[in-house]
């Protein structure tokens, strides 16, 4: 069986902020992934934090109000990314409030 | 809006990220799910075991569809059924565009039309099914609700709150419905996620009581 790429934004609140989940797995293993966390500011979509593969490891960028990447770190399984995909999510469930807050300020500036 | 954020777009949130890790998780091991489902849709996720996040969840998907945006709902939690989906009548997920309530395909016979008066929270509840159905409340005024088969989308019944204080003073002969009406509360179950905020007081003010008074002196004369 070929390749699947599944790519979904999924609404997470009123403000129409958003989580964007994109990955290519080969049956149950995830070969590419990016998870995004987007906030809608004045109709037009932000992009706050991003977890992804690219460059070969699992990693997560901090981004700045135009979306580029101020900081950067290495995720708990750099190379699994399925646990990583997981670990990404966990991740924002526990911490979205901060980076959306943490982002807002640095636009305000 | 503004954007600060409340209790409630807070917990939303966190709810929806939790369900959005039992998403993928789903995605992961079914490769048949989403398959058809076009990229550029927003989705928007429905607990099936979670009433108020279903709920709030729905209102979400209505109110992003009506400002023209490509929304679809998806169902997580769901047991998968065992043929395969191409096989199957069951539906996941569908676009909300989609969905409009309709009335049901077949009329109910009279007996199994339930009305339910609960004087508590001066709440009237009409279920065409004998309340058999496993229903989504959706506000659709102020005062008024629909209940939905979530299965099939099929109107099931109808809410209204302020049924007295509101409802029938706006038109009377909804009081009729009382003559049908079992006395009782309504149920969790019924109510298919419906917060009723508002009670009525339970005491009647004093000018309500000259009013009614009057009304009934008007009457016999």
């Amino acid at each position: 069986m070929p390749p699947i790429e599944r790519d979904h934004r999924i609404t997470l609140n009123d403000f129409g902020d958003y989580v964007r989940v994109n990955f290519t797995k080969n049956g149950p293993t995830i070969i590419w992934f990016m998870v995004q966390f987007e906030v809608m500011l004045d109709g037009e979509p932000k992009p706050v934090v991003r977890y992804d593969s690219a460059h070969g490891f699992a990693h997560r960028d901090t981004l700045g109000w135009d979306g580029e990447t101020i900081n950067w770190q290495e995720m708990h399984n750099p190379n699994d990314y399925r646990a990583a995909l997981t670990d990404a999510i966990n991740d924002l469930t526990e911490n979205w409030e901060r980076y959306r807050s943490e982002f807002l300020r640095r636009g305000s500036k | 809006m503004k954007n600060e954020l409340t209790e409630s777009i807070i917990a939303q949130t966190n709810r929806n990220f939790a369900l959005v890790g039992e998403f993928i998780a789903e995605l992961i091991a079914d490769d048949d799910l989403q398959s058809d489902l076009a990229d550029d849709a927003l989705l928007i996720l429905v607990p099936v075991d979670d009433l108020s996040l279903a709920r709030a969840n729905f209102e979400l998907a209505l109110r992003s569809a009506s400002r023209g945006e490509k929304t679809r709902l998806q169902f997580v939690g769901r047991e998968r059924p065992s043929k395969r989906s191409c096989e199957s009548n069951e539906l996941n997920e569908f676009g909300t565009r989609e969905i409009h309530p309709t009335f049901p395909m077949t009329l109910p016979p009279g007996a199994d039309l339930t009305v339910v008066y609960d004087q508590a929270r001066d709440a009237l509840l009409v279920d065409f099914f004998k309340s058999r159905r496993v229903v989504l409340g959706i506000p659709v005024s102020a005062h008024t609700a629909v209940r939905i088969d979530s299965e099939t989308h099929e109107l099931v019944g109808y809410l209204v709150v302020s049924f007295l204080q509101f409802a029938v003073a706006q038109s009377p002969v909804l009081a009729t419905a009382l003559r049908r009406a079992t006395f009782r509360s309504i149920t969790e179950s019924e109510l298919g996620g419906l917060e009723i905020r508002n009670r009525t007081e339970s005491a009647m003010s004093d000018l309500e009581a000259l009013a009614v008074v009057s009304e009934i002196s008007r009457f016999i004369a």
